[in-house]
């Protein structure tokens, strides 16, 4: 086991949290050599605007709260930040927000995360599931996921074969191939992406146990590579601390 | 001992008690002994009851511990209440395994919940197993144990598990009627104790089950069962109709069997990684029986469609097409020498080849054995789907007295069944009752000969494709060539 990803473990588990923080759940995926955009944390306005010019803009800024696990819904993600007047504004915006959203909730700082180019957008996912343990999901569609409902699954482990038959299975799949003069997408990229989560080695087999679900999403999709945009993992509460 | 042994009495006891035997005609406890005699059952049968009374002229014994002998299984047709008290019984006498075939259980509601607890508890506390409750329990034709009296008692090497009791005898039933006999079949109630995994396991190592075949509503150890069917599907192909997929369906599932009916597509998911054939009726399963037993390896995707029915030669392609079968045009050679036959107007020879009445009635219908061949040596075509409408060629037979051509079609069919292109066979029929001893006379010849017939096109094309995915399954995951 990673020595990083125990302590974020630990460190969680410890305040009695439900969710990885952002930034901790991008540290994981950094430890599996998935691909995220770059990016730092920051505890304040000032630092913010330091980092933004070091990343580059545009930029994203996220608000990072143990109190809040849906960002989006009280202002706390706001893209396309494209200079250090603009963080100030945006990252003090962020704040009032907050304060008016959720008076109580605790604001640790800010991930400053680069801006990266549009592409398709793919969601990965596993979920611990009562009957058959830990279950992995590939879907494409990205808001419309749910609607859709363009998703396949398969039981973790998966084998090579699986992951890319979890790709040819989406009914999206032309938009892989390249549909209507669109480049046809980095599908080696996705099944890579699957193994390392799924995979015999991948990081469901080692610490599926301390997660009840984890959702890579998006993930945008390029004709070469990709970037883990945000992760969500819920910790299981319940035998999580043992050999820890 | 491994569960082989353990399970081993429930197919094949040396002795089985009657708990709630009665000497009153028409009730369980009577039913099941008359049965056990009627079918010839070897062993020890041992009807016990207060009254002393024999039953079927056997000696009635008031309580298991009377019985001098072992007993190896116990079959409990007692009122529910009774049965915690009655698995007591059991576990001292050291029965192996107990049937439970009384209802009103985990299906009916919490307090009978709480009856399967306490059963599961006696039991663990001795060495005792229990199949069910709500469940007719296990048929095995070799030690002459039958479900009812319909059943049919021929020896085969197809396994069937089944979370429903009616559905068994049917498709025991259903088989029987296509050339299918079975090893073993097990109604498994409620699944207190004993599961589709511990049966699945059993059916894995035993020698005399070929094929096993599965009703299944739901599971409760989903990871044992996923691991297992990986590892039986490795040598003996599995069927599984997954019942309770829609919420009604789901909704019947659970006042049904107490069971968890899983999410579908999570079983799709399992169906693939596992190389299990799903399928969506039972009419579907016994196809799919008959597809493995009578259908060889084939090399691949492509066929030709031939036969009478312009019709119904479309509504196959869509069908074929939508199950990734390819019907790929004739060579020029294979054009070439059917031209030579010089069949008449309304014969189509791209591919689907449709060679209507007018065509099949050349030479009586010995034509046929001409247009195979030719066809047959296609090297592009993997096989050969040849479609008869049954009707159509029998009222040629009656118009005509003297002429037999259904006779020179079926002969044409068999002396083409060996060649090295694999033919599967339908015979399409509008269900006239007038040509049901037909039928029944065409199934039983191609019973006898091994040749893959199908009574729709539908049925037959579902089954090849499921046939090649099993095979493709195989091939991917450990190179084989089954």
């Amino acid at each position: 086991m990673d020595k990083q990803v125990i302590e974020i473990l630990q460190r969680s588990l410890a305040e009695r949290r439900k969710f990885l923080l952002e930034p901790e759940a991008k540290e994981i995926l950094k430890v599996f050599s998935i691909s995220v955009p770059p990016s730092g944390v920051v505890k304040d306005v000032k630092e913010a605007m330091e980092l933004s010019e070091t990343i580059g803009f545009p930029v994203v800024i996220k608000l990072i709260s143990h109190d809040v696990i849906h960002k989006t819904d009280v202002g706390g993600v706001k893209l396309d930040v494209n200079s250090v007047s603009e963080v100030k504004v945006v990252c003090e915006e962020i704040l009032t927000e907050i304060s008016s959203h959720m008076p109580r909730a605790e604001v640790q700082g800010f991930l400053i995360e680069k801006n990266v180019p549009k592409g398709v957008e793919v969601i990965i996912g596993t979920v611990n599931n009562p009957q058959f343990g830990q279950i992995i999901m590939l879907g494409i569609g990205g808001i419309f996921v749910e609607l859709y409902r363009d998703v396949s699954y398969r039981l973790v482990p998966i084998t090579e074969v699986d992951a890319l038959q979890m790709v040819q299975e989406l009914k999206g799949f032309p938009l892989f191939k390249g549909f209507r003069n669109q480049p046809p997408l980095d599908i080696e990229a996705v099944v890579e992406v699957l193994l390392k989560i799924g995979g015999d080695k991948g990081m469901i087999m080692e610490y599926g146990k301390y997660f009840q679900a984890v959702d890579l999403n998006p993930i945008i999709l390029y004709p070469k590579g990709f970037f883990a945009v945000d992760a969500r993992f819920e910790l299981s509460i319940s035998d999580s601390k043992e050999d820890l | 001992m491994g569960l082989f042994e353990e399970l081993k009495p429930a197919f094949e006891p040396k002795s089985i008690a009657i708990l709630g035997a009665s000497s009153e005609k028409g009730k369980v406890g009577y039913r099941s002994v008359k049965l056990l005699l009627d079918f010839g059952y070897k062993g020890q049968i041992y009807p016990v009851n207060p009254k002393p009374e024999p039953i079927c002229g056997l000696q009635t014994f008031p309580s298991l511990k009377d019985i001098p002998g072992e007993v190896e299984r116990a079959l409990i047709v007692v009122p529910a209440k009774v049965v915690p008290q009655v698995i007591g019984d059991c576990v001292e006498k050291g029965v192996k395994i107990a049937q439970i075939y009384t209802a009103g259980f985990g299906e009916a509601g919490d307090s009978g919940k709480d009856l399967e607890r306490i059963i599961l508890e006696k039991a663990r506390s001795g060495n005792l197993r229990v199949i069910g409750p709500n469940c007719l329990g296990t048929y095995c034709p070799k030690s002459r144990i039958a479900f009812d009296m319909k059943g049919d008692m021929k020896e085969g090497d197809v396994a069937f598990i089944s979370q429903s009791g009616g559905l068994t005898g049917s498709t025991i039933k259903a088989g029987s009627v296509r050339g299918i006999s079975f090893s073993k079949a097990i109604s498994i109630g409620n699944c207190c104790d004993l599961d589709p995994s511990d049966f699945l396991e059993y059916l894995r190592d035993d020698p005399d089950t070929k094929i096993i075949t599965m009703y299944l509503e739901g599971t409760k150890d989903g990871r044992r069962f996923f691991n297992l069917l990986k590892d039986v599907t490795k040598n003996k192909p599995v069927i599984i109709l997954k019942g309770g997929r829609s919420n009604t369906g789901k909704r019947a599932a659970e006042a049904h069997t107490a069971a968890l009916a899983g999410d579908f597509l999570i079983w799709e998911a399992i169906f693939k990684q596992t190389g299990v054939i799903g399928v969506d009726s039972l009419e579907e399963m016994i196809d799919m029986v008959v597809a493995l037993k009578t259908i060889p390896s084939l090399r691949g995707r492509k066929l030709a469609v031939i036969g009478n029915g312009g019709g119904r030669a479309v509504i196959a392609s869509d069908l074929c097409e939508k199950m990734n079968l390819f019907i790929p045009l004739l060579s020029e050679g294979t054009l070439s020498e059917l031209r030579r036959l010089d069949l008449p107007a309304g014969t189509t020879l791209r591919n689907p080849v449709d060679t209507p009445m007018g065509a099949l009635r050349r030479e009586q219908g010995a034509i046929l054995s001409k247009i195979l061949a030719a066809i047959g040596k296609e090297p592009e075509i993997d096989f050969l789907l040849v479609h008869i409408e049954l009707e159509t060629v029998v009222q040629s037979d009656l118009r005509e007295s003297n002429k037999n051509h259904l006779k020179n079609i079926i002969n044409s069919i068999e002396a083409n069944s060996s060649s090295q292109t694999p033919m599967i066979v339908v015979f399409q029929s509008s269900n006239d009752p007038e040509t049901a001893y037909i039928k029944k006379d065409i199934q039983d010849e191609f019973v006898l000969r091994g040749i893959p017939l199908f009574w729709t096109l539908n049925s037959a094309i579902l089954a090849a494709s499921r046939r090649i995915t099993y095979q493709e399954y195989l091939q991917r995951f450990y190179g084989l060539n089954i």
